[in-house]
This record gives C-alpha cells, sequence and structure tokens, in this order.
C-alpha cells in the first residue's frame, strides 16, 4: 500500500508541468469551478460495480479545452473509489454521520464537510479525498453505495456544494429504486440500461455542471 | 453473458457506440458534448411515478394465483424443507425490494401525496386516451404517450426526489428496522399493522412478529408450511437492510384464534455484536 501510493506521488510530480505548460487553461478552471470532471459508480453489496459513468465538461462547443480526467490517472479512479469504501462502512452505522464529532466519536470529522443536515444518514458528505480529488459518498436503504470522484484544479481543493451533489444522490436514488421495480432485474446484477445511463447523464448535467 | 473481452483500457472511446448504456466490461463512458442535448430514451420503467396510489387486489384473486404458486412449489420439491426453501426464495424478491420503495415513499413529505394524486390520475387518462388511438389507428398513439411521460419527467412531476428535502433516516437499531416491517410493511402487504412484536425472553437474538389471521393462507387449513412465503419478504427485507438473519413460521393458537402465525426471527450474532458496539447494550 505504502509502495502504490509513492507510485502514485511519482506520477504526479511527473506530471505537472503539463500543467504548468498552459496557463490560459488553468485560470479557467479555478475561475469556474463547475468545469471538473466526476467519476460516479454505484457499487453493490459485494462491493461489485452496478453501474459507472464519467462526467466531463460540457462546455466545449466554443473551442475551449474539454476538461476531463488525465487519460492515464484515469484508470486509477476505480481503485481510489473503493479504497474509501472501508470508511463509508464504518459511516454507515453511525447514528449521525454528517456530524463533526460523531457519538461513537470513531471516525473524526476532520476529512467531511459541514454544512450538511444532520438527520440525513444516506448522504454522508465527503468522505475522503486522495491528491486533491474530493471523494463524496450516498448509502440507499438497500445497502447500495452510491459514491463519485470529484476532479479539481491541480493545485487547489476541490470544493463541493452539499445541496447540488445530495439532490443528484436522490435523484439517482429514485432511478435505482425505478430499475429495482422492474421484476426482471435482479439485485446487485449491472445496470446496462441505456434509459437508465441517459438520465444519470442528464442529472448530471442538471445538478453538477449546470 | 455473451464471451467479450474484458478490456484493459478504458480511454479508447471508439470501440463502443455512444447509445448504448453501461458495460460492465469495458467501463465508465465519458459524457460527450454532442449527446448533451440529446433527449433521454423513452421507457415506461424510468417515467412512471413511484408514488403510492391506492390500489388493491381482491383477496380471493390473490388466494387464488397464491394456491397455483403453492401447487407448483409442491409439485416440484421433495421435502417439506425443500418446500419451504423454494416458497421463501419466492418472498425473499420481494422484501428486497420493499425495502427500498417503501423508506423512499416514506421520505416523500405527507402534503405532496394530494396534488400529485390529481396530477397522476389526469395523466393516466391522457395516457390511456392514446393508447386506445393506437389501438384504432397505426399504432403511433403508444409512442406519443411514452414522449408525455417523459415530458412530465423532465417538469419534474413524475421525480419524487425533487420534492424530497431529507430522505427518511436509514434504520440502524434492530429495534427500529423489526418496527418499521411491523407496521409500514405490513400495512403496506395486508392493509394493517401486525398484532405483536416481541422479543423473546430466552435468546437475545431472537424477535417475534405475530399476525394473529394471516392474511394470505386464511384458507389454508394445517400447517405453517405456507406461511414461508412472508418469512422470505420479512427475510429479504431485513437481509438487504444488512441485518442478515433466519425467519420462520409457527402456529400458535391462543383462544379463538387458531389460525394465529409466529414469525421467529433469528439474527445473525454479528448483527448483536454491531448493535451493541455501536449503540451500547
Amino acid at each position: 500500500m505504502v509502495n502504490l501510493s509513492s507510485n502514485m506521488k511519482l506520477i504526479f510530480d511527473v506530471e505537472t508541468p503539463s500543467y504548468k505548460q498552459g496557463k490560459r487553461f488553468r485560470n479557467t478552471i479555478v475561475r469556474n469551478p463547475s468545469v471538473m470532471p466526476q467519476y460516479f459508480a454505484i457499487i453493490g453489496k459485494k462491493d461489485n460495480p452496478i453501474y459507472e459513468a464519467e462526467f466531463t465538461s460540457q462546455q466545449g462547443q466554443q473551442g475551449q479545452l474539454q476538461q476531463g480526467f488525465q487519460q492515464n490517472l484515469k484508470e486509477l479512479n476505480a481503485f481510489i473509489l473503493h479504497a474509501s469504501l472501508d470508511i463509508v462502512e464504518d459511516l454507515q452505522w453511525q447514528v449521525s454521520p454528517n456530524a463533526q464529532h460523531g457519538r461513537g466519536g470513531l471516525s473524526g470529522g476532520f476529512l467531511r464537510s459541514k454544512n450538511v443536515n444532520n438527520t440525513d444518514n444516506c448522504y454522508l458528505g465527503k468522505v475522503d479525498h486522495f491528491y486533491g480529488l474530493a471523494i463524496t459518498a450516498y448509502i440507499t436503504y438497500g445497502g447500495m453505495k452510491l459514491v463519485m470522484i470529484h476532479g479539481g484544479p491541480p493545485n487547489g481543493n476541490t470544493q463541493i456544494d452539499d445541496n447540488m451533489v445530495k439532490s443528484f444522490y436522490q435523484e439517482v436514488h429514485e432511478l435505482y429504486v425505478k430499475t429495482l421495480m422492474n421484476p426482471f432485474y435482479k439485485v446487485n446484477e449491472p445496470i446496462p440500461s441505456p434509459a437508465f445511463d441517459s438520465r444519470v447523464r442528464a442529472l448530471a448535467k442538471k445538478y453538477l455542471n449546470r | 453473458m455473451s464471451q467479450k473481452i474484458i478490456l484493459p483500457s478504458t480511454s479508447d472511446d471508439g470501440i463502443y457506440t455512444p447509445s448504448d448504456g453501461y458495460e460492465y466490461t469495458i467501463g465508465p463512458k465519458q459524457s460527450l458534448p454532442n449527446e448533451a442535448n440529446a433527449t433521454p430514451t423513452p421507457s415506461r420503467i424510468y417515467s412512471d411515478s413511484l408514488m403510492h396510489r391506492k390500489q388493491e387486489v381482491s383477496l380471493s384473486a390473490m388466494a387464488f394465483l397464491f394456491q397455483e404458486m403453492i401447487a407448483t412449489i409442491h409439485r416440484a420439491s421433495s421435502s417439506a424443507q425443500d418446500f419451504e426453501t423454494r416458497l421463501n426464495g419466492y418472498g425473499y424478491g420481494i422484501g428486497t425490494r420493499l425495502v427500498e420503495l417503501l423508506n423512499l415513499r416514506n421520505s416523500v413529505p405527507p402534503n405532496y401525496s394530494k396534488s400529485s394524486t390529481s396530477n397522476f390520475l389526469s395523466n393516466s387518462s391522457s395516457a390511456s386516451i392514446n393508447e386506445s388511438h393506437g389501438s384504432s389507428g397505426t399504432g403511433t398513439g403508444t409512442i406519443s404517450s411514452a414522449s408525455d411521460h417523459t415530458h412530465y419527467h423532465e417538469n419534474g412531476t413524475e421525480s419524487l426526489a425533487a420534492v424530497i428535502n431529507n430522505m427518511r433516516p436509514r434504520d440502524l437499531k434492530i429495534l427500529d428496522i423489526l418496527q418499521f416491517v411491523h407496521g409500514t410493511m405490513w400495512t403496506y402487504l395486508f392493509g394493517h399493522a401486525s398484532d405483536d412484536l416481541v422479543k423473546s425472553s430466552e435468546r437475545d437474538n431472537e424477535y417475534m412478529i405475530v399476525d394473529n389471521l394471516p392474511m394470505l393462507t386464511q384458507f389454508i387449513p394445517a400447517g405453517r408450511s405456507c406461511d414461508y412465503f412472508t418469512c422470505g419478504i420479512i427475510q429479504g427485507f431485513l437481509d438487504s437492510a444488512e441485518f442478515p438473519c433466519r425467519v420462520s413460521a409457527h402456529s400458535m393458537p391462543q383462544g379463538e384464534l387458531d389460525q394465529r402465525t409466529v414469525y421467529l426471527i433469528q439474527f445473525d450474532r454479528h448483527v448483536l455484536e454491531r448493535d451493541n458496539l455501536r449503540f451500547g447494550p
């Protein structure tokens, strides 16, 4: 584990100059925080992905740069996301996972975002971070984990608009329940439906990219 | 699943058509700017509302269906235990779905239901008109009704999540989730809350839900084997809420209530350990 993370550090170090080349490029990102890429996944009971999607900026019409995850780091997304599942499973059984000091005090609130309603224990808020990427999570009543990696500016903290992200999760949760109502769908199976996919993307556009 | 090579790289966008859904052997699909304004794929499953409409099934029809289920399973199974396991499996899938559905419906603020029912009625009547057109004409009516539904969805009328401010908290304690089964789930299935919810005094992982007159098996005289359908529903519900357990049905007549049935729920050890660890003894 230690080796892996030091390798990742290495990759990041190598990649830094490419950011520095395009100053205009970096400025665009800082001014407009809504163009960040996101990687979203629904994780099933056996830690298997039920659905995955990558949301990149929709603002590429005027010849602007199409901002996504870097091609060579993109494949790490699934690993980063699964690494946060332990934290999610711990928070799953806390009475108020969004409170700064949980009753059990088992995992301190230092990583967590603050402005979330405390009675709600479906949306967990920001659970983890990894080199400037923020990870948020949501748990459905049936124990499905909705997890998302929010990409950020290369040298800054990723800001998360909790209300928008929470609304996004709730809408996807409803779509998931609708999938479940299909008697031919079995729990824990991947969701290959194009109708589901197109609706999730429409929601991402509505809530995450504005 | 067809024989597909699992591709090592997710970065090549050209290998699949953008109109397809999620394919787990390929990985996440990147959203492209030209599909941003595409209309969502029409689908009845995703455009219908999850809101509860009062729809009751007649007991005789249900009893007839249940009788056929029992007969089919009875023919196929070799022993009484085999029979009970199969019937349990029939109910299990229902339970796993109810845990999501009932909780989501309970999150909807109570004042929303009035406006939505009137909305739904007008919606369904327009759809039925469309369908009658379709049956008399060329069949285009059904397509237009589908697009009507997506239109409603985009307006937010059919989406429940948009009106929910706070989701109902997930049940974390054994007692909370049993209360939900005893109250909400029983009311949804049988029209009334179950008659009693008891904790065993002998073993601390055992709980009992009591029904004086089981709805489905009231016409079946002896033995409680047929009640394993309801056991399956309870077990599916609790299992998928991550309270793994075993559920069995027992006959326990009391006075005039000779059909009185007790559903015995035995939680796995680690559920109790977790409960103690998190919430104290």
